[in-house]
């Protein structure tokens, strides 16, 4: 039996990692000196480059669709696009501050997943917009907080990690509010 | 480069799935994702095979992350399996009914340590097959 650990909590993992010291024959990548990834110029770390690629993407794609909400919704879903627009302007400034001091470019465009959804969102009206904007917002979000909250557990770069974790609570604030709306839209409906 | 580099991952949670997987093909590998075990287990029929299962452990249905890399262990000795979760202790035991070459990450992980793992596992296969 060849039993190798990778882990981030030694104290969790010490009865595996003993196996490893005594069985494990591979040598296992280090992930301090692991830097592949990059976006722009910066040399970064997988972990790091995914992240900055994704929370820019993300950022734009909640502004973007914010202000479709914001002229299409309903009273609530128009006020949960005026916040996505307010905060996530603030988070994409943040986010756009650190990259520069790094010689980072961001990405300029959303992902095709995201494009489409918003060319979705755009073509629809009345309730069936609010719910998928909300759908949409949720999905969104939950994906968001899992991205933001590895970068703050497993990010190398500090300022992106420090970004990463005071970002934390505004999207699970968004989230939060999403998740009323949608239980106050099945109430009423 | 992992262009050609096939990864079975196996996560029930949808948004890690997104995230670990989108970070895999930016990184060149070809992912399939499934949500759980029996929806694996379909996809390892598939004839163009896996380089690497990567799985987690806890999974809704019958058979969770430490059975499915058993089962598939079986339909294929030497493919590499590593294998992810929250919780490291007791499952020494466990992995320990599925023979080597088998690797743990603990979550949560870094995807600088998974990419990287992932390569290795796939590329170490790869350079004992062409010595064989």
């Amino acid at each position: 039996m060849k039993l190798i650990v990778l882990t981030s909590l030694v104290a969790l993992a010490m009865p595996l990692a003993a196996v490893a010291q005594t069985a494990g024959s591979m040598a296992m990548p280090d992930s301090s000196t692991e830097a592949s990834g990059s976006v722009g110029m910066a040399k970064l770390t997988v972990q790091d480059a995914h992240f900055v690629k994704m929370a820019a993407m993300a950022g734009m794609w909640e502004v973007n669709d914010g202000r479709i909400a914001a002229n299409q919704g309903d009273s609530t879903v128009k006020n949960i696009g005026n916040t996505m627009v307010s905060d996530h302007s603030k988070v994409n400034a943040q986010l756009a501050s650190i990259a520069k001091q790094k010689g980072i470019a961001l990405p300029t465009q959303v992902g095709p997943r995201m494009a489409a959804e918003s060319a979705k969102l755009k073509g629809l009206s009345g309730s069936a917009f609010d719910a998928y904007y909300l759908k949409t917002q949720l999905k969104g979000h939950e994906m968001a907080i899992a991205l933001f909250k590895a970068e703050a557990s497993t990010g190398s770069d500090p300022d992106l990690k420090a970004f990463a974790t005071a970002t934390l609570p505004t999207l699970q604030m968004h989230l939060s509010m999403i998740q009323a709306a949608m239980k106050a839209g099945q109430a009423a409906g | 480069m992992a262009e050609d580099h096939r990864v079975l991952f196996v996560d029930d949670e949808s948004v890690i799935r997104l995230v670990t997987a989108e970070a895999l093909r930016d990184q060149g590998f070809l992912v399939a994702e499934a949500a759980n075990s029996d929806e694996a287990l379909a996809l390892f029929q598939e004839p163009d095979g896996f380089d690497i299962l990567f799985t987690d452990v806890k999974m809704p249905g019958k058979i969770d992350g430490v059975e499915l890399a058993s089962m598939i262990r079986h339909m294929d000795p030497e493919i590499p399996i590593l294998i992810a979760s929250g919780y490291a202790l007791n499952l020494e035991d466990r992995l320990g009914t599925v023979s080597s070459p088998v690797i743990f990450i603990q979550k949560p992980y870094s995807l600088t340590k998974l990419v990287a793992t992932v390569r290795m596992l796939v590329e170490k296969k790869r350079g004992s097959r062409k010595i064989n």
